[in-house]
């Protein structure tokens, strides 16, 4: 809380917006294709209304398979590339965010999870998409998702994706809830630098004539090129992308000690605020326990689990889904105890709720 | 000669040399009419974009050194539009097969005629998926022998130049691989054309030839094809390509003409009056208030939760407030829930536990929740009179304040239903004295649509007067 003066209340689809907009400074061109949907159409609205003023484009595609294709294309002509769907879109976005990660088009693709599968409950939250952002494009490709649970983490966390997006040049996926996503919080817009156009990169119109191509291909020239070894040279360059810089890429939050508590209470997103409230409720009460939140999804922060890794611990994972991110956790925890609290969507966990899963986890009170 | 000495040396991908295309094949004819109409307009080649999808013809954009994108099947439209956003100033061209550009990527193809954008779509149709061993397509004629169709295409083609005019491209025009002439000219003209342009150009594969044991496509072009100045609707409908091909133009807009409806009427401008509420901010003293606004979807009930709110931080700034809403997928109708929480510490749990205050437009939440009302016990319920069944209302300690008044009544017999809600604002507002009356009408202004702030506001001011009594 810097200046209460400047604070201005937004919801987290707005939030997305004004991020983009920090990100893109006075000088680059913002591109904004996308299709409605509930309950990412607001990103949508203010994008219509906010870009064409600042230079930016804003366009209503046919369909979200147009979308991602146009934000692709946009993308490797130095656009800060941008669209915004919600689960059913984000399906038929995959195929896209596959072409974006190999022709290596920076893009953002804003995912405001509500409940599924199908059509499912377009204006009630849900949190199954997590493990489709990882996984939900054929082949390997490199994948970060970052996810909010405020409105001003959203803006944060938009103007990020921005900068990791065009530092690897590759998709990133910006997870949002519908609570976040519809959530009004007051936050004070900050002053973040313009990310400006990384002059060794090329791009469509600046002389280079590149061609990209979603064939395997040729590192060098990105000319097709399609044996065995180019596939193995592609995918492992792709991939080590990330990999290779994990460490820095990984964020997360935690409150209390988890390298000293009893029960560690993992989650993410709009959840994570349930959870937090339980656990400042249950500390109160002199129970040991703290929460994990992971702020990126992918990747994983699997050296921070391993460290914490210990016989006695119980790992309780509340998210809104069937226990996707649970995998993930045992993946990891192999001394541990892993435990599971979930609800299939449409709302989260009541801090009561927690703190009375948390009851029969703790054992020293 | 030398590859390297080609006159078009500059425009082709030499490295990627000798192409992919069968013998026979005659799409090397439509890449070096494209390379000829640049040439002749004199466009700046670092200023050129190619962008295709998947096909034989699509392998275009890879021999030309050019910018070039090979998309995605059927994405080439969407992906050379994000291009042309992204930067107005390149001059972008699509290169497909009828199956990538009209089958699969159909719909972006109707797509760029209504959004207008100046790309050009150059369509080489050869009447079936060729990459593939050919199957049949979206243009294969009916009755062609394919592997998918091999007793006789069951299916009536379409016709590319009837859907381009249809879906509002402002160039259309056909040509034929075996007329490189008259090929440039259409491209060129397509170039040439700033809106959405679509060139049809028949090309003969071999696998069609021989399939159907048709002896030479390119013979049977030259024989049918009529190069004609003026088009009538008869050359548009053209079904048979074995009878007669129309070549040529057949619109050549410089923009889309079309009415505007007269029932969509021009935004007013600087005609409204001006209003505005000065307000005082000051420290609330609220430590944690939980507020929820309930009823029936289109009785404003986000609306309210949005005025509060903004009051709320009108008031105090630097107060802590989320507003978070629970609704149905239809616009009215359904239950609806707006919680609003105010505290001087940051808000974890964003939904409304226990309410201070309990705001009852309607009683169709508490019924869906089986008739039970959670209230503080030294909390306050306000409810709507006519919307809001009492019996509901019995059985609380005397330290829960319960007001009931006719916001609903007051508003339809003084204003309008929609401004109920507002109402209702006023009488909390006075009831309460939680937040400002100055910074409620602020608020309400904030959000009020144009034309409706004056009754917004008399509708708060009546809801005031009627907590005075």
């Amino acid at each position: 809380m810097t200046d209460a003066k400047q604070r201005v209340l937004l919801t987290g689809n707005d939030a997305v917006v004004e991020g983009l907009c920090c990100a893109a400074g006075d000088k680059r061109r913002i591109v904004y294709a996308g299709y409605p949907i509930t309950p990412a159409s607001e990103i949508a609205t203010r994008a219509s209304v906010v870009l064409p003023k600042r230079g930016g484009a804003f366009i209503q595609m046919e369909d979200e398979i147009g979308s991602i294709q146009a934000v692709a294309g946009a993308g490797l002509a130095g656009a800060i590339a941008v669209t915004a769907t919600s689960g059913p879109g984000f399906s038929l976005m995959s195929e896209g965010l596959g072409f974006a990660a190999m022709v290596e088009s920076p893009l953002i693709c804003v995912n405001v999870q509500r409940g599924g599968p199908s059509t499912g409950m377009p204006t009630w939250m849900g949190q199954g998409d997590m493990m489709q952002a990882r996984w939900g494009t054929h082949g390997e490709r490199p994948v970060i998702v970052l996810v909010p649970n405020s409105v001003e983490e959203t803006l944060l966390l938009s103007y990020e994706a921005c900068m990791l997006s065009q530092k690897y040049l590759m998709p990133v996926v910006l997870m949002l809830d519908e609570i976040i996503g519809h959530m009004e919080e007051p936050i004070t817009v900050p002053d973040l630098p313009p990310i400006p156009l990384d002059q060794d990169v090329e791009i469509i119109g600046d002389g280079h004539r590149f061609h990209r191509t979603g064939l395997t291909h040729d590192l060098e020239n990105h000319l097709p090129r399609i044996n065995p070894q180019a596939e193995e040279d592609v995918v492992r360059y792709l991939l080590d992308k990330v990999k290779r810089d994990a460490k820095e890429i990984v964020k997360y939050e935690t409150y209390g000690n988890p390298a000293d508590a009893e029960v560690v209470v993992v989650c993410y997103g709009s959840e994570s605020r349930a959870v937090k409230a339980a656990i400042k409720q249950a500390r109160k009460k002199k129970f040991n326990v703290a929460m994990l939140r992971l702020i990126t999804a992918w990747p994983f922060p699997k050296d921070f689990f391993r460290k914490l890794d210990t016989k006695k611990r119980v790992y309780l994972v509340a998210e809104v889904n069937a226990g996707q991110m649970r995998i993930e956790v045992e993946r990891y925890i192999k001394k541990g105890t892993v435990r599971r609290l979930n609800l299939m969507g449409g709302r989260i966990h009541t801090p009561a709720e927690i703190l009375y899963a948390l009851k029969s986890l703790v054992t020293s009170h | 000669m030398r590859i390297s000495e080609h006159p078009y040396a500059d425009l082709l991908r030499i490295e990627m040399m000798p192409n992919i295309w069968c013998s026979g094949c005659r799409i090397g004819r439509v890449k070096n009419a494209f390379i000829e109409a640049i040439e002749h307009l004199g466009h700046d080649h670092d200023r050129c974009t190619v962008v295709s999808g998947i096909g034989c013809s699509s392998r275009i954009a890879g021999y030309l050194r050019l910018d070039g994108i090979h998309a995605t099947h059927g994405r080439a439209i969407p992906t050379a539009l994000g291009v042309k956003l992204a930067n107005p100033k390149l001059k972008v061209s699509v290169m497909g097969g009828d199956g990538d550009i009209l089958g699969i990527g159909g719909n972006h193809f109707l797509a760029l005629g209504r959004h207008g954008y100046d790309i050009n779509v150059f369509c080489l149709n050869n009447f079936g998926y060729s990459m593939t061993g050919f199957q049949h397509g979206p243009t294969t004629p009916l009755g062609a022998r394919t592997i998918t169709t091999s007793a006789g295409n069951p299916y009536v083609p379409i016709n590319p130049v009837a859907v381009a005019m249809a879906a509002g491209h402002t160039f259309v025009a056909r040509s034929t691989s075996s007329h490189p002439y008259h090929l440039i000219d259409c491209m060129i003209s397509a170039m040439k054309n700033a809106g959405p342009s679509f060139v049809e150009v028949l090309i003969p594969c071999m696998l069609f030839e021989r399939r159907n044991k048709i002896k030479s496509l390119e013979a049977l072009f030259v024989e049918k094809a009529k190069i004609k100045e003026t088009m009538s609707v008869e050359d548009i409908n053209q079904d048979d390509f074995t009878k007669e091909i129309s070549l040529g133009v057949f619109r050549n807009a410089p923009k889309r003409e079309k009415h505007r409806l007269s029932l969509v009427k021009a935004a007013k401008k600087g005609t409204g009056k001006q209003y505005h509420v000065d307000f005082q901010s000051m420290t609330s003293g609220i430590k944690h208030m939980q507020i929820r606004m309930e009823g029936t979807g289109g009785q404003g009930i986000v609306q309210g939760g949005k005025t509060l709110i903004n009051a709320a931080m009108n008031m105090d700034p630097k107060l802590n407030s989320t507003l978070t809403k629970k609704y149905g997928p239809e616009m009215k109708g359904g239950s609806c829930v707006a919680d609003v929480l105010l505290s001087s510490q940051a808000i974890d749990y964003p939904f409304v536990e226990v309410p201070d205050l309990l705001l009852m437009m309607s009683d169709l939440v508490t019924k869906e929740r089986g008739g039970e009302v959670i209230i503080n016990k030294n909390g306050t319920i306000v409810a709507d009179e006519s919307m809001v069944d009492f019996s509901l209302l019995d059985n609380f300690p005397e330290t829960v304040k319960v007001f009931k008044m006719p916001a609903t009544r007051i508003a339809r017999e003084n204003f309008r239903v929609v401004v109920a809600n507002n109402v209702l604002m006023g009488f909390v507002c006075k009831k309460t004295s939680v937040i400002d009356k100055n910074c409620f009408k602020a608020a309400i202004l904030k959000s009020a649509p144009p034309g409706t702030e004056e009754m917004n506001l008399a509708a708060f001011d009546a809801g005031y007067e009627f907590g005075k009594t």
